[in-house]
């Protein structure tokens, strides 16, 4: 099975499960959880459930596209059931069964695995899950948003697409998987990955990406001020890649690390709160 | 009678908390039973990592009638001025139902009240497990809580079924929205189908034949006695240190299927400890030894599930292992690319504590406290420069990207990598010896400059840690200081090197203050010393020396690591005679020489004129030098007895002698040689304080 029919198939398990089915949001986000239909939506109180592929960067686990399992980015397949139904890990399991896997044969194993994404003041609580030994996927009940409870708790599943296809094509390479028949991975991304690695290591122009940083916060704040949630959000985006780039690039110190952090998370607060005011005049 | 059995099935538990949630259920039932004085057998526990399991045996049907006291208003408020019975006292009694011509009046603690006596019938236990059932899930806590529904019910993972069967009836109990029934779940493979359970008994056969163990002993059993099968023949064995991972395999595993996989290639261009700790930590697998102790090229895992496939599930895992063993060649491979002194240069980006600096800075710190260290240990100048040179590099392997992708790997990936540039094996020992005991079941560093490493890093953490205005209360340990703590303590009481704890502990604080704030620096020293005092009293008492370490504790810290001799000393001679005497007149001694300095000499014109007085000063002034240099020598039996000769003098001294003459120089003189006995007998310890 490639990876295009893979990933169309979870896509239309969840979809077939009530999830609204979305395209990946049209900016660099570290994880599946920035994006809009994650963060926003597991604020208040409103039921929610979707499912969308999310590429992801991260920019300090770049490898110059040489080792065969770490990646500048990679694809999730990011699901959210807000809120979560009582048999959410059955049907989480029953999703396996699409790409041939079948779960007496193998061992699948929940072992504990809290996240927390401190630049949105989000928190949860959960598992990586084990396919023979093999973490696949993220699977965590949302505690925190926005520095608050959350008052409805949403289910985040996220599958990891590459580590996923690499068990079920058997491939030891991320670049050798088939994306495509007679496509590979490596075609498609190698080049790519060499490239913003040597960017984010090597290139980047660390005065730009401060002043860039400056700006984007600047504007995000005007427009958390003019209370429009969604450009506030994607220039806090903006911030948030610009600072790992510059984190990868090695030339942040720890104070200012956390400054930065501080930073992004007073803007994510701003939006946080923005949308929940949203909902209660709704 | 009959059997209660409470299940609560749960989503994936964490590991680490199954053990304990299961003793608290424990715990909780048998406390209920008892508070409504249901009549009962054992209770027993069990659990896996998706429920928690009770068994309480013989449960009565009903509850006895039962004569209980109830006390009611003080009898000022309870009868008039005539003697009637008030307002208050009769809504007791309605509330009571008892007639007020029941009552009556007992004195307690100074003080009328009204009481009265009234009969409980019996009552159906069904009806009061059904009341007190719902209170026990809220009581189990776990160190990590979340909520998952509506109601916002807090559980360490969310609830999805509750089962509750006495004998045959099934219990009424809802918790989070979730109702009981006769029915659980077994291991999940393929589709779930539930499991009708028609009494307790049935309970554990169905599970079983739904491949779930729900005893965690028999589990761990079956994994030791499948491991055998698979290793006895190959004459191979697991290491000697796999109890804490077996520990967390049982409770990750509801049907535990053993498997042997062969440890790819790569592992031999590892350290064995890089490739135990990925083995362990990333796949919670075991490390295989031959006979002599050597790494075999297998690894040893457990699958959550049957034997059939499992030749699936082992190449799943052979090729993840293979996969995580290479990314450690990758990250070693990087890391050496340069020498550990450049990771020094970077750990200004890594705080050590939030409010403590950077750990460059506690690196600045460890080797101001090197460079000092002839002010509290027994360092060669040779030792203490390869104490500074450890220290300066002991924190370097943090900024390396092996440290950050395996934490636990602290100290052995800098010793590895300084070794393997060629430098000089005190400090590599030192580098990777500086974090250890890790656990209770741990050895102290084998080398003096790696124990003195450990001891001031544990030191300054103490000092900081302190010094932020943390305080150590409760059970909980975020900052890992009881763990540094023990591990000074058991350092030095084991290595029994004396350290100056005290000095040191200035030393810290000096350090800390030199390489930025403490924000809370007051009484500083003395809650350090404290906490180490603590810590040691622990120690000692969970060795069950209790009693032989009141009568040390007293002796500065300095000490400590004379406290097993003087206590092995202490213990031999625990059946003299004179040493009851002894503790006696020593005793006596305190009491009335309390308030007096001890006194290590007596001038020479000491106005003592009776013959018992005398005997005394000379046998004391011919016991203290001899004792001086047994203490010296560590030679503490034969300080002890020459503190014994003393006792017949002493006893001699109290029987004849009035201490408080009337005589104002008499007096004096007569204190003053007991405040000098208190000085020779405390150079040894505390003998009145002797069990």
């Amino acid at each position: 099975m490639n990876f295009e029919e893979m990933v169309s198939k979870l896509e239309h398990f969840w979809e077939s499960e009530g999830c609204t089915r979305l395209f990946p949001y049209d900016q660099e986000v570290g994880a599946g959880t920035l994006s809009p239909y994650t963060f926003l939506r597991v604020l208040g109180r409103k039921p929610w459930k979707t499912v969308y592929v999310q590429p992801s960067r991260r920019p300090a686990d770049g490898r110059y596209g040489e080792n065969p399992n770490r990646l500048y980015m990679h694809h999730q397949l990011q699901v959210i059931v807000k809120p979560p139904t009582t048999d959410i890990q059955d049907t989480y399991l029953r999703s396996f069964t699409l790409l041939g896997l079948k779960p007496a044969e193998h061992d699948i194993r929940f072992v504990e695995d809290n996240w927390e994404t401190p630049v949105l003041g989000a928190a949860g609580v959960g598992w990586e899950v084990w396919l023979d030994g093999m973490e696949v996927t993220q699977f965590t009940y949302f505690q925190q948003a926005g520095g608050q409870e959350v008052p409805v708790v949403a289910v985040e599943i996220t599958y990891g697409l590459e580590r996923l296809a690499m068990f079920v094509q058997k491939k030891k390479n991320v670049y050798e998987l088939e994306w495509h028949d007679g496509v590979t991975y490596g075609d498609l991304r190698q080049q790519v990955e060499r490239e913003n690695s040597i960017y984010s290591f090597e290139q980047a122009d660390v005065e730009a990406l401060v002043t860039m940083f400056d700006l984007c916060e600047k504007e995000s704040q005007r427009m958390i001020d003019k209370k429009l949630i969604t450009p506030a959000y994607e220039y806090l985006l903006k911030c948030s890649h610009t600072f790992n780039i510059l984190d990868a690039r090695g030339t942040v110190g720890v104070s200012q690390r956390m400054a930065y952090l501080a930073r992004v998370r007073r803007l994510a607060y701003g939006c946080a709160n923005l949308y929940l005011e949203n909902e209660n005049h709704e | 009678m009959s059997d209660l059995l409470i299940e609560i099935l749960t989503e994936e538990l964490p590991a680490r908390f199954v053990d304990n949630a299961q003793t608290q259920l424990v715990e909780h039932v048998t406390a209920h039973l008892d508070e409504f004085f249901i009549g009962h057998g054992d209770v027993h526990g069990f659990s896996t990592p998706r429920r928690l399991v009770v068994l309480a045996q013989n449960i009565k049907e009903q509850t006895d009638a039962r004569t209980i006291e109830v006390k009611g208003p003080a009898k000022a408020s309870g009868y008039d001025a005539q003697g009637n019975p008030t307002p208050a006292l009769l809504g007791f009694c309605r509330g009571q139902g008892i007639d007020p011509a029941d009552t009556y009046v007992v004195d307690v603690a100074g003080k009328s009240y009204v009481f009265a006596r009234k009969t409980v019938p019996e009552q159906k236990s069904s009806d009061l497990i059904e009341a007190f059932l719902p209170r026990l899930p809220r009581e189990v806590t776990f160190p990590k809580m979340m909520h998952w529904e509506e109601t916002g019910f807090q559980f360490a993972r969310p609830i999805r079924g509750l089962l509750a069967l006495l004998g045959t009836e099934v219990l009424h109990w809802e918790v989070a929205g979730v109702k009981s029934s006769n029915t659980t779940f077994g291991l999940r493979v393929g589709k779930p189908k539930s499991i009708t359970v028609t009494s307790p008994d049935d309970y554990m056969r169905r599970l079983r034949e739904a491949f779930v163990i729900v005893d965690p002993a028999e589990r761990r059993r079956l994994i030791e006695r499948q491991a055998d099968k698979l290793l006895k023949p190959l004459g191979f064995k697991l290491g000697d240190t796999m109890g804490d991972l077996l520990d967390e395999v049982v409770n990750l595993v509801e049907y535990p299927s053993v498997f042997l996989g062969d440890l790819p290639k790569v592992a031999a261009e590892l350290p064995e400890s890089v490739v135990r700790s990925v083995l362990q930590q990333q796949m919670h697998s075991f490390l295989v030894y031959d006979q002599n102790g050597n790494v075999v090229p297998h690894f040893l895992s457990v699958r959550n599930g049957l034997t059939d496939f499992i030749d699936i599930v082992r190449r799943g895992n052979e090729s993840v292992a293979n996969a995580r063993l290479l990314d450690a060649v990758f990250f070693i491979q990087e890391d050496m690319r340069e020498s550990l002194e450049a990771y020094v240069g970077r750990l200004d980006t890594l705080i050590f504590m939030d409010r403590l600096g950077t750990m460059a800075a506690k690196t600045l710190r460890l080797e101001r406290l090197a460079a000092c260290a002839t002010t509290y240990a027994l360092v060669t100048p040779e030792e203490e420069a390869t104490l500074v040179a450890a220290a300066h590099l002991s924190k370097a392997d943090l900024a390396t990207s092996m440290v950050k992708e395996y934490t636990s790997l602290q100290g052995e990936i800098g010793s590895v990598y300084f070794s393997h540039a060629g430098g000089s094996p005190d400090i590599v020992s030192a580098i990777r010896e500086q974090y250890l005991p890790r656990s209770p079941s741990e050895d102290i560093p084998a080398t003096r400059v790696g124990r003195l490493l450990g001891i001031i890093d544990k030191v300054d953490t103490l000092t900081g840690i302190l010094g932020t205005g943390f305080n150590p209360s409760g059970s909980e340990d975020p900052y890992g200081l009881r763990r540094a703590g023990n591990g000074i303590v058991r350092t030095i009481a084991e290595s029994r090197e004396s350290i100056d704890l005290e000095t040191l502990v200035r030393k810290a604080i000096e350090a800390h203050q030199a390489t930025g704030s403490l924000p809370h620096p007051e009484n500083l020293q003395q809650r350090v010393v404290d906490y180490l005092k603590g810590r040691i009293a622990q120690y000692f008492k969970e060795k069950q020396l209790t009693g032989v370490y009141s009568a040390l504790e007293f002796l500065p810290l300095v000490e400590l690591a004379t406290f097993p001799e003087r206590m092995q000393a202490l213990h031999e001679a625990a059946g003299d005679v004179n040493l009851v005497t002894l503790a006696d007149s020593h005793r006596r001694i305190q009491n009335i020489t309390k308030g007096l300095p001890a006194t290590a000499s007596l001038p020479a014109d000491l106005l003592l004129t009776d013959p018992e007085e005398l005997v005394l000063r000379q046998a004391a002034e011919a016991a203290a030098p001899r004792i001086l240099q047994f203490l010296t020598v560590r030679k503490y039996a034969e300080a002890i007895c020459t503190c014994e000769e003393l006792a017949v003098p002493v006893t001699a001294f109290f029987d004849r002698i009035l201490v408080m003459a009337a005589d104002e120089r008499v007096r004096s003189a007569r204190l003053l040689l007991l405040c000098y006995l208190k000085y020779i007998l405390g150079l040894v310890c505390d003998y009145s304080k002797l069990p």
